[in-house]
């Protein structure tokens, strides 16, 4: 509860919007965690559809925060997902962020 | 640091999970445990069971490649560099140590040929297993499962020990022991493949 002495504090414009979207936080906290992911991982930890989970990682690599990569594996084809450096830093940055907002 | 327990948390979570879950590890060591066993009560010839150690973990990966992860995907877990450095110096340790262990045996320093040499053997399973928990409690802390393993073998040497058990009493003791895990990695890997059924062509 706000006393009366205390300031509202300003809204902060710092937070990552891409990273905020509770989706594209749990792909990037799971890519974070791991080197690289295959498509498949990512959709059973995430508990997204293949089509908003792919719509999300195109979004992601559109910003630079992930690089997908398709190869073959025994000749079946396989998309391996890895969080870029930007993509970790944005990550950091905004773990940052958060902390201290929810520490005010 | 504080603000990383919960990303140390996570990471616990996804290491335990593509180590564990499917129960293909207990099953493929509880099983290699029961054909060694087999094999020193029909031949007695225990050397030729070391040869069969490297292919636990070759063995282990192609069944995940068949049946995990297709069902899980497939996540490649980092390497902790500082784990790797200090793996590299326990090994160089335990080499020095057996060298001089080695030595000593042969310049009649330690008489190790005074102990009948099962218990010779079972003494060595001893002090192998106490080192490699105190390796995992330097490194990182043990998996339940690393020490579920390590205590269940220190009880079935102690039992052989103390009971002064039979060669081939002792042979069939550890041979349960290798069937109950493999039983356990058996059910773990039914619920696993329950659980998680085969998705579509995702790509």
């Amino acid at each position: 509860m706000i006393e009366n002495n205390e300031t509202i504090p300003e809204s902060n414009d710092s937070i990552d919007r891409l990273i905020h979207e509770p989706a594209r936080l749990k792909i990037i906290l799971y890519l974070y965690v791991v080197e690289s992911a295959d498509f498949v991982y990512l959709l059973r930890q995430t508990g997204l559809t293949k089509g908003n989970l792919s719509a999300h990682l195109q979004k992601l690599e559109h910003n630079g925060y992930v690089e997908i990569t398709k190869e073959f594996l025994n000749r079946i084809p396989r998309t391996l997902i890895s969080l870029t450096e930007r993509g970790k830093t944005a990550f950091e940055e905004y773990r940052v962020v958060i902390k201290e907002m929810l520490n005010y | 640091m504080k603000n990383n327990d919960w990303i140390n948390e996570v990471t616990k979570k996804v290491v335990s999970e593509q180590k564990y879950r499917d129960g293909i590890p207990q099953l493929v060591v509880g099983t290699y445990l029961v054909l060694v066993m087999l094999m020193m009560l029909l031949s007695g010839n225990s050397a030729i069971t070391v040869v069969f150690v490297p292919l636990i973990p070759i063995l282990i990966e192609t069944l995940r490649k068949s049946l995990t992860y297709p069902r899980v995907g497939y996540a490649k877990i980092k390497e902790n560099k500082e784990i790797g450095k200090r793996m590299q110096w326990i090994l160089v340790i335990m080499v020095f140590g057996f060298g001089i262990l080695f030595f000593a045996h042969k310049s009649h320093v330690i008489d190790f040929r005074s102990l009948p040499s099962m218990y010779l053997g079972i003494s060595i399973l001893i002090a192998f297993t106490v080192l490699i928990l105190f390796i995992f409690m330097f490194i990182r802390k043990p998996t339940s499962l690393a020490l579920w393993y390590a205590f269940a073998l220190l009880a079935l040497a102690s039992i052989i020990f103390i009971f002064k058990l039979t060669k081939h009493s002792a042979y069939y003791l550890v041979m349960c022991f290798g069937f109950v895990s493999t039983v356990i990695g058996a059910i773990n890997l039914a619920m696993f493949i329950k659980k998680y059924p085969l998705l579509d062509n995702n790509d």
